[in-house]
């Protein structure tokens, strides 16, 4: 078997940071087997901001656990920064989309973040983590409510804390699953602006799934968009608009309504 | 609350009068005041603050052991499948005995005194603990679990940041069914075998005739009883609502 371990670091700008190797996944069922994700291949490159979306039921979710490594591919292989993915990692953070139920209900705003730095392997003194927490909270908007317990914070405060979390762990790779699907539509936009702005600063390599086409045009470098029974990948598109991306004068952009058009054949017509 | 009052006080001073009346003739028979009298008299020489101790100690400790014993087996079957399979046969075998019928092996194993109590009460503890942690730490919300995961976590540090944590609200409801239990295996051990506590001076004031102390260490043990079961609801009351609420 192959080491968990970087054989070879890949510095290379050329080689992708992660690899989707023809993947497939199946779980066993009464009659044989179901095939959920099929063939799947793709690259990804480092600071790239891939967009996943499809219809429910199409395996995306999956797919993101499979990179993850939350689950192991039936066929094929992952390949992430040169090693094979075969457990979850400090630098693959994934944000859940059922935020309530990811976070520590016992633990103030503060101390859910501090988790994050208390169980990194380099040691930190309490001064430093302090400062890394105030700036992370700083960064998401969440100082005023460093004190209150999470289930004191709105939906959208809580997905906040969640972030934020995720980046208290310097990942390389965020991984997020749906994680404005529950948020009203104000708080949606608030929330998409942050995050591409957190990707462009610290360089991130972003996996965002997504059932919302706009969204995933909005925030993407990349657009995948996936199809149902067995899941797999029917189209990938480049996304050329220019950044920042505004919700105003982006989304009514001749070109964002024609990446809009042409991705949402790709997408079940009924729901 | 003034209200519902009425009807004991009422209950209290039937009893009273046809308690000294003498309308029924029985050696078990006595009436409130010679009760509070007798209560007072055992209070007063010491007899009873003993009992009460050696009761209250006893089942304390046989609850920390129990209790210890079924939370931590609680969350290893609650973790680990394998465990799970591997101890619940074990664990459906040795639970239907009635803990009271270990009294006697608990007597030539330990003698009179507090081990043998202490060993019985532990025993019936073990039960409502393991069952109640078990099933808590099988519900802990797999996002958590995977959270844990992605921390890169080892299942130790996973059992004390996130596992333990969560289930604490009903580790606290084991804690509290397992003192109600505790409290009424320690005064039967007493009660049927072990020469102390208030379960012995209960038969001993029942076996000597004396009714008035008999009912005045019942009202005693009641009122501990009540007592134990209100002072860990205000516990949890206090340490859970902060963060609970929705």
């Amino acid at each position: 078997m192959v080491q968990d371990k970087p054989m070879q670091r890949a510095t290379d700008m050329q080689s992708p940071l992660l690899s989707i190797e023809n993947v497939s996944f199946s779980v066993p069922v009464a009659q044989g087997k179901l095939t959920i994700l099929q063939n799947i291949s793709l690259n990804v490159r480092q600071g790239e901001f891939v967009s996943i979306i499809g219809g429910s039921g199409c395996g995306k979710t999956t797919l993101l656990r499979l990179i993850g490594g939350l689950n192991r591919p039936t066929e094929g292989r992952l390949m992430f920064d040169g090693a094979p993915i075969e457990q979850p990692s400090r630098r693959r953070a994934v944000v859940f989309q059922d935020y309530s139920k990811a976070l520590l209900p016992w633990r103030t705003v503060t101390s859910n973040v501090q988790l994050a730095l208390d169980t990194d392997p380099t040691p930190r003194d309490a001064a430093t983590k302090k400062k890394i927490i105030g700036r992370l909270l700083e960064q998401v908007g969440l100082a005023e409510a460093a004190d209150r317990f999470p289930r004191q914070l709105s939906g959208g405060m809580q997905q906040r804390l969640q972030i934020a979390r995720c980046l208290a762990l310097e990942p390389k790779m965020l991984l997020m699953d749906e994680p404005f699907g529950a948020l009203d539509a104000m708080t949606r936009q608030t929330l998409q602006d942050e995050i591409a702005k957190l990707a462009k600063e610290t360089g991130m390599t972003v996996i965002f799934i997504t059932h919302d086409i706009e969204e995933a045009i909005y925030l993407g470098d990349r657009v995948c968009a996936m199809e149902s029974r067995p899941g797999r990948i029917s189209a990938v598109l480049d996304i050329d608009l220019k950044f920042p991306r505004d919700q105003l004068t982006t989304r009514e952009d001749e070109q964002f309504l024609r990446y809009r058009h042409e991705l949402f054949q790709y997408l079940p017509k009924k729901h | 609350m003034l209200r519902a009052l009425v009807l004991p006080v009422l209950l209290l001073l039937l009893w009273e009068f046809v308690g000294q009346s003498g309308l029924i003739q029985s050696d078990m028979m006595s009436y409130p005041s010679a009760v509070a009298a007798a209560g007072a008299a055992a209070l007063l020489d010491g007899s009873m603050l003993k009992a009460t101790q050696q009761t209250i100690v006893s089942a304390l400790i046989g609850l920390l052991i129990g209790g210890g014993i079924g939370i931590a087996l609680g969350a290893w079957f609650g973790m680990s499948d394998a465990a799970n399979r591997l101890g619940r046969v074990s664990v459906e075998t040795v639970r239907p005995i009635p803990s009271v019928a270990l009294i006697p092996l608990a007597m030539l194993v330990f003698g009179f005194g507090y081990g043998m109590t202490i060993a019985v009460v532990a025993f019936a503890c073990i039960w409502p603990a393991l069952i109640i942690t078990q099933t808590a730490v099988k519900q802990v919300p797999r996002e958590l679990l995977e959270v844990a995961r992605g921390l890169e976590l080892g299942w130790v540090r996973k059992l004390f940041t996130i596992v333990l944590p969560d289930v604490v609200p009903n580790l606290f409801t084991a804690l509290r069914l397992a003192a109600g239990v505790a409290l009424i295996v320690a005064v039967t051990v007493e009660i049927t075998a072990n020469p102390q506590g208030l379960g012995y001076a209960l038969i001993v004031a029942q076996e000597t005739l004396h009714p008035d102390r008999m009912f005045a260490y019942l009202i005693w043990v009641g009122l501990i009883g009540w007592l134990l079961n209100f002072g860990l609801l205000q516990a949890q009351r206090r340490l859970f609502t902060r963060w609970d609420i929705a």
